[in-house]
């Protein structure tokens, strides 16, 4: 399968608020999940690196898309997207 | 003893890293920015990260500073500094030229932060151990 990357964060958003949210919101606070788009399977680290190392010992297929369980981001930036200085094309 | 030394540009404190995917021969150096308003590990334009090899990880979302959402494409890579290297999830951008390291950075080299603007020197010295509590 195929993917946009509109598509594969649309998609990680979906399948984690369907499969996932309630239960890892629960145990999982503050934890990283990259959610697996063609499998719709979820890898735990408590960094990044380590959601992805999950990730790649089950041979998970990927794109995966990374968040962070309780909250709206997985990362904060310190700039905001006025003016599309920072807009990112690829998602527009 | 400093584990790596920077300086104080005119957008704040840089060091030196070097970058690389699967294949360290493809490593590149760059001045990156250390930003502690950003959480993550390294940030860096699309098109600098092309000739590294990185490897394609997926997408994720940024909060940005007025607490709206955006999303970005991500690879997986190396960070070298000085003798040591990190894997890392690096945040692709395609509206900056910019490279930026952050507090994952930090963490993940378990660095201090030490910046002069005065003297316009910047260390990155080991951090303590945690402090255990009874």
């Amino acid at each position: 399968m195929v993917f946009s990357p509109n598509e594969i964060a649309t998609r990680g958003e979906e399948i984690y608020k369907r499969q996932y949210q309630s239960r890892f919101e629960a145990t999982e606070h503050g934890k990283f999940v990259a959610i697996d788009v063609t499998t719709e399977k979820a890898y735990l680290g408590t960094t990044p690196p380590k959601a992805y190392e999950a990730a790649r010992s089950a041979n998970a297929p990927g794109p995966f898309h990374l968040m962070k369980v309780g909250e709206i981001g997985a990362f904060r930036v310190s700039y905001s997207e006025d003016g599309n200085a920072k807009r990112d094309w690829l998602f527009r | 003893m400093p584990s790596a030394t920077g300086s104080f540009a005119k957008a704040g404190p840089t060091i030196t890293v070097r970058i690389h995917g699967v294949f360290p021969e493809l490593g590149q150096n760059f001045e990156v920015l250390i930003d502690t308003g950003y959480t993550g590990f390294l940030s860096m334009p699309i098109t600098k990260a092309f000739p590294l090899g990185l490897l394609l990880f997926g997408t994720t979302s940024l909060v940005l500073a007025d607490g709206s959402t955006s999303n970005r494409l991500t690879a997986y890579g190396m960070v070298e500094l000085g003798s040591e290297s990190q894997n890392g999830v690096i945040v692709l951008e395609t509206g900056s030229d910019e490279l930026l390291v952050g507090i994952e950075f930090l963490s993940a080299f378990k660095k201090r932060l030490i910046v002069c603007p005065t003297s316009g020197v910047v260390e990155l010295i080991d951090a303590p151990p945690p402090s255990s509590t009874p």
